[in-house]
């Protein structure tokens, strides 16, 4: 009985590790050894351009844009962090110029309503595909069954 | 057609009262909770504190950033902080911007009435724009108040595009920004209306103050 359980889980649980550390490796890679010149693009493709549509401070070529990159390139020369930096360019901009909103206040709502939305829909899932499975084997008549009842009561009535 | 001698009942249904309210309770019961999400998200969004006015500055109420460098006309050093105790104008502009043109003869003429004699002051900040050009258009056109032309400055304070004015009240605090053109009457008449009203929390706080 345990060997069983265990035979059913195992696959589950490899594709789990498999997919928590490849999110692990994802978010974490290139955080390390990356050049001033790299951390100013990788900071100023989070900041959003104020004066364009969709376009982040690293790809925009306006005054505005061209003014925060070499501001960007300046702390990051001076040593500050990213989270420094982006947290200095919001109390100046407003939060909206973070390609990212902000982790608390209101902002917090689009990182976790997926979440939520997410689990809850899994749950969800999970229940019906029970009561399915239920009712199935339970007392609903199959496909089987209603065809042999058409073709009885077409019998019947001939 | 049905035979009269097979009643209805026989044919395998589901059970009707069972069904309905699986079909039915669930999905109602769903749909209430995602309204009342959908109205509760509305709610706070449109009462919160920035709600309709997301366009204005964040540094407002803030202590003004700092502001140093030479200046472009006389080369020599100058910083916002030399006009501390005074209500000072800072003028983000580049000659190549329009409205910055023609606020021009707005600024000299405020320069001639409110900052020759002392009362209040003006600085001006280049954005984006050639030294030269500057010097030269201050030469065509007039105007003696400081320049200063440090590209931070402009990020210090959030500029997102010229002509950009802020006024800085005496205790080094932003207090009010103007984007696009400043005209000179409406700019001395804001001026009189934030120092009124200076005067009078000034006052009310010294008065709650004394017993």
């Amino acid at each position: 009985m345990k060997g069983g359980a265990m035979k059913k889980w195992a696959p589950l649980l490899l594709m789990l590790a498999v997919v928590l550390s490849a999110l692990a490796v994802g978010s974490l890679q290139g955080n390390g050894n990356q050049t001033p010149a790299q951390r100013t693009v990788s900071i100023a493709s989070r900041v959003r351009c104020p004066t364009c549509q969709g376009l982040s401070v690293a790809q925009s070529k306006t005054p505005v844009s061209r003014g925060i990159f070499d501001e960007i390139e300046r702390q990051v020369a001076a040593g500050r962090s990213d989270a420094q930096i982006t947290s200095y360019l919001a109390s100046r901009y407003g939060d909206s110029i973070l390609t990212n909103p902000p982790s608390s206040g209101i902002g917090a709502v689009v990182w976790v309503l997926p979440v939520i939305v997410l689990a809850g829909a899994a749950g969800g899932l999970a229940m019906s595909l029970r009561r399915w499975r239920q009712a199935r084997s339970a007392s609903d008549p199959t496909s089987d069954d209603l065809d042999l009842v058409t073709r009885a009561r077409a019998e019947a009535a001939s | 057609m049905l035979s009269p001698g097979l009643p209805s009942e026989q044919v395998p249904q589901p059970v009707p009262g069972q069904q309905r309210r699986n079909s039915w309770a669930e999905p109602r019961v769903v749909a209430l909770c995602v309204g009342a999400i959908v109205v509760a998200l509305i709610a706070v969004l449109a009462t919160r504190e920035t709600a309709g006015k997301s366009q204005q500055s964040p540094i407002l109420g803030q202590v003004a950033p700092a502001i140093s460098g030479i200046d472009v006309l006389s080369k020599r050093p100058i910083k916002l902080s030399d006009a501390e105790g005074r209500w000072t104008v800072v003028n983000f502009f580049a000659t190549w911007c329009t409205p910055c043109v023609a606020e021009h003869d707005d600024l000299v003429r405020f320069h001639e009435s409110n900052v020759i004699n002392g009362e209040d002051a003006l600085l001006a900040v280049v954005f984006d724009d050639a030294e030269s050009d500057v010097k030269k258009f201050f030469e065509e056109r007039g105007g003696g108040w400081p320049i200063v032309d440090e590209p931070k400055v402009a990020v210090d304070y959030g500029v997102t595009g010229v002509p950009e004015t802020y006024i800085i009240a005496p205790n080094g605090k932003v207090v009010a920004s103007v984007r696009g053109g400043v005209n000179d009457e409406a700019l001395v008449a804001k001026l009189d209306d934030l120092k009124a009203q200076f005067a009078a929390v000034n006052s009310t706080v010294a008065g709650s103050t004394t017993p």
